[in-house]
């Protein structure tokens, strides 16, 4: 069988070089070559990242890599993983995640979950020096979901929403003092260009990314063929989307330090502390609401994670 | 116009169509001013609209298919006329049968899809990222006027033998 | 399966093609070969989930929300008299010339073009203001239609430009890099079309009569009234370009820049407003329904292997990146002679774009030429909008009198590809400096 696989990003990102082409490699060699995988990326087979889980759902594409914070289809329970300060790398994400996953098998039912897993820690990518909350009073911060949001307001910064495709033009001009952003997004939009201080060490929010698979596509494989693609998907497959995120994160350190006038700032252990302090009581009231909206008890989820 | 549908019925199809029109254009109105009175109280007092982002994605979600159909109606929609320009009258009543019937398949599925989707986003809280706010609305929205448009198009199709001038 | 994927694209092509010459409008078509084609390689959930998905995709897609914006905003420009005022501004300049006025036609077009995204509006505005006046001066109808018509095209290059947020939308290129690059092109394109005025009525004067001159006060004057048009040039273009504004932002400022220009001058009563604002919405979901169609035919296309048949034969003739422009340009200019300059653009990026990636030509200066292109689409025969928008304009002068008329202009927009084909700079030095 040749099973489709469809995502939004373009053809060289990390997740398709990283985890998407080995993931056919792999699945090919341990089947012999019965299934194999073709990728169609930069949303050929549909744009955008909303309709992702949407498209593995109908079966547009057989297995879709998406965002659960900006699918269309809300993943609340995932979304307790995006929470302010659970993790400081990706791997060790990926091991709570597969660890817990009874927890957030609900948001994916209605197909095959074949990875889950984040991206690099949030970092503060700024036009000006940040070492405390007070550094940050009053500027405007863009972040792309509602936590971040959350947090930023929590720090006393304004938080800003815009595409990511503006922020390097805001960042040159001041309409945005800074990002709370991925560290792997600083390659992405070049923003080491524009930021002079890059703030890491952070309590910081990570975005899930998930890797799905339209359940009749699924059930069609034989039973060893379903056997061996679980063997190279699911822990195995998130560790590689995880890894991916490291190197391009590691390659941003680089491209930061190699440009004359921004610098890499990690905080140190106090000074983080400071930056912790102004989360207390946030996550309560971040899972009070989105409980609400989502109707889902999403407490029990979180200190399942947060142990 | 001699055919097969009572004036009263044209104009009132009329009528409606330009209303949604005229919502359409008015509420591209309000998200522009929206919009623009933003990055006014950005500049001059530092203020952002939370959320602005998914109050204009919704906004315009719903603003785009009101105008649908007026536009199907008045046959405004981009189409290729070099061969109708030199086609004899039979071929263009052909022609035209052949446009509408294509427009109330497209329309229809549009909007039977819509429906689906609607009931899913009410079902599973389909929302925007930020303020959660529901996509039904979008999705009821390009129900009605889908299913609008394609009911024009076959009041269309019905006049089409009675019509003199094409 | 009795076809194999590829047959079946080719087809579900050539069936798109007879339907559009059935005069199916273009965003129907696609979207029902679409859906067949889909069915076909997959089943038909997929196909309709596809039509979904993609609707809602872009629908919400902010990106794209310039479009309705601009569209307010020209539409606000042609009802409050800005128009006229530039091209009064600029036929005080040079009315008094051998085809002044059709100088200061083009010069008016390139002003409107700035607060307008589309072509269509550009010409029929300015052709509202312009061709009355020329016929007064006794100027010859192939020279005025032609002024009219080519000029007409240039509000899809300078920026704003709908056709550039289309390119940005399917090449994922930054909108404002795409609407600075086009600034410069225009200009030296509107300056081309100035020239060939000057050499026809320098060759025939009997085309296009000098007018009466006017005095330097009365000059500046007429300049004057242009002034509120230099604002909303500042805030739009100049927003982007430095970076102050997002071009979403640029023009939710430049339309309301504009509605309150509109409103201190008064242009608007009950029945205008409600005119714009129905027109507004005809013309947004106009837009949006090609935008729609092509991402529901896209997905067959891209599973039918025919996107990446293309992008393969072209690369294995080997041609080099300056040839396979010049292929894939003359390819866009054959379509452009039938088919509508949207259509056209959102069918064919698609396809050629990957090879352009490929063989790393530069994406920015790849949207300006095949928008350039596109231009010419608009006034070539059989099917030239400007043309026919031109002729509703003038009843009197046959079609194909027009077309003889444009085709001095056509000229100049050939001599423009090549050059800026061969001096990238001129399209990519803005937009280069941009932010910086
Ligand atoms: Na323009
Ligand atoms: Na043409």
């Amino acid at each position: 069988a040749e099973l489709t696989l469809a995502h939004y990003l373009p053809p060289n990102h990390e997740l398709q070089v990283g985890a998407a082409e080995p993931l056919a490699q792999e699945l090919a060699k341990a089947t012999n070559g019965a299934v194999t995988i073709k990728i169609y990326p930069s949303g050929e087979l549909g744009a955008g990242p909303t309709q992702q889980y949407t498209r593995a759902l109908e079966g547009i594409a057989d297995i879709t890599i998406g965002l659960t914070g900006s699918d269309a289809v809300p993943m609340p329970r995932s979304l307790m993983l995006e929470m302010p300060g659970l993790f400081d790398t990706p791997r060790e994400a990926v091991d709570v995640i597969w660890d817990n996953m009874d927890a957030f098998a609900e948001d994916f039912k209605r197909t095959q979950l074949l990875a889950l897993f984040p991206n690099s820690p949030a970092a503060l990518v700024m036009t000006r020096p940040v070492r405390s909350p007070e550094d940050l009073a009053g500027l405007n911060i863009r972040t792309s979901s509602a936590i971040g949001a959350a947090m930023v307001g929590a720090w006393g910064a304004n938080a800003v929403t815009m595409p990511a495709n503006d922020l390097y033009n805001a960042m040159q001009t001041g309409v945005v003092d800074g990002a709370l952003i991925g560290i792997d997004g600083v390659n992405a939009f070049r923003l080491h260009e524009v930021a002079t201080n890059v703030v890491t060490n952070l309590p910081s929010n990570v975005t899930m990314f998930f890797v799905t698979m339209n359940r009749e596509s699924y059930a069609a494989l034989s039973e060893d063929e379903r056997a061996k693609l679980m063997a190279v998907a699911g822990r195995e497959l998130s560790m590689k989307g995880a890894d991916a995120f490291v190197a391009s994160g590691d390659e941003a350190k680089a491209n930061i330090l190699a440009t004359e006038g921004s610098s890499l700032d990690v905080l140190t252990d106090d000074e983080r502390a400071a930056f912790s302090a102004r989360l207390d009581g946030l996550a309560d009231k971040i899972i009070a609401d989105l409980s609400a909206s989502s109707k889902v008890d999403l407490m029990d989820v979180y200190q399942q994670i947060n142990k | 116009m001699p055919n097969s549908v009572p004036q009263s019925v044209l104009s009132f199809i009329d009528r409606l169509g330009q209303l949604f029109a005229w919502l359409s254009g008015a509420l591209i109105l309000v998200l522009v001013l929206v919009s623009a009175a933003n990055v006014i109280t950005r500049y001059f007092f530092g203020i952002t609209v939370f959320g602005l982002f998914d109050i204009l994605q919704i906004g315009v979600g719903i603003v785009i298919f009101l105008a649908l159909p007026l536009c199907t109606w008045k046959d405004e929609h981009v189409s290729v006329d070099v061969v109708y320009e030199f086609a004899p009258r039979w071929l263009r009543y052909l022609m035209l049968a052949v446009s509408d019937i294509v427009a109330i398949c497209v329309l229809a599925a549009i909007g039977w899809r819509a429906t689906t989707m609607a009931g899913t986003a009410l079902e599973f809280g389909d929302s925007t990222a930020l303020l959660s706010i529901s996509y039904v609305p979008i999705w009821v929205v390009i129900t009605i006027t889908s299913y609008f448009s394609a009911a024009l198009c076959v009041v269309r199709l019905a006049m089409l033998p009675f019509r003199q001038r094409i | 399966m009795p076809f194999d994927p590829l047959t079946i694209g080719f087809m579900g092509i050539g069936l798109l093609f007879f339907l559009l010459a059935l005069r199916v409008p273009v965003g129907f078509a696609m979207i029902g070969i679409g859906l067949l084609g889909i069915t076909i390689l997959q089943n038909e959930r997929a196909a309709l989930a596809t039509l979904s998905s993609e609707t809602f995709e872009l629908a919400t897609k902010m990106e794209l929300i310039i479009i309705p914006f601009f569209v307010l905003m020209g539409n606000l420009a042609g009802i409050s008299g800005l128009s006229r005022n530039l091209y009064d501004a600029a036929h005080a300049w040079t009315g008094h010339r051998k085809g002044g006025l059709a100088s200061a036609t083009i010069i008016g077009c390139a002003g409107f073009a700035s607060l307008s995204g589309s072509s269509v509006a550009s010409a029929i505005t300015m052709g509202q203001v312009a061709l009355p006046e020329m016929k007064r001066f006794k100027y010859d109808d192939r020279l005025s239609s032609g002024a009219v018509a080519a000029g007409g095209t240039l509000g899809i290059l300078i920026p704003p430009s709908t056709g550039l947020v289309l390119y940005s939308l399917m090449t994922e290129q930054s909108i404002g890099q795409l609407f600075v690059a086009g600034f410069l092109p225009g200009l030296l394109l509107a300056a081309f079309f100035v020239l060939t005025i000057m050499l026809l009525t320098h060759l025939k004067p009997e085309l296009g009569p000098a007018g009466e001159r006017l005095s330097y006060s009365e000059r500046v004057h007429q300049t004057r009234g242009a002034l509120p048009f230099i604002l909303i040039i500042a805030a739009t273009i100049g927003g982007i370009y430095s970076g102050v504004f997002t071009p979403m932002e640029a023009s939710a400022v430049g339309a309301t820049g504009t509605l309150i220009i509109a409103l201190l001058r008064r242009s608007l009563n009950w029945r205008r407003f409600a005119g714009i604002m129905r027109n507004t919405g005809t013309t947004t979901v106009m837009c949006y329904f090609i935008i729609i169609g092509a991402n529901v035919l896209n997905p067959f296309l891209a599973r039918a292997g025919v996107t990446h048949w293309v992008s393969e034969s072209i690369l294995g003739l080997g041609l080099g990146p300056t040839m396979t422009v010049v292929v894939i340009m003359a390819a866009f200019a054959v379509m452009g002679t039938f088919l509508e300059g949207f259509a056209m653009l959102v069918l064919m990026v698609p396809v050629f774009f990957p090879v352009v990636t490929a063989l790393g030509i530069d994406p920015i200066l790849f949207g300006i030429l095949v928008v350039i292109t596109l231009e010419m689409g608009l006034i070539t025969p059989p099917v030239g909008i400007n043309v026919f928008l031109v002729k509703a304009l003038l009843p009197n002068v046959p079609s194909a009198r027009i077309f003889v008329g444009v085709a001095p202009f056509l000229l100049a927009m050939l001599v423009s590809l090549t050059l800026l084909l061969i001096f990238p700079q001129i399209t990519l030095l803005l937009p280069s400096t941009m932010y910086r």
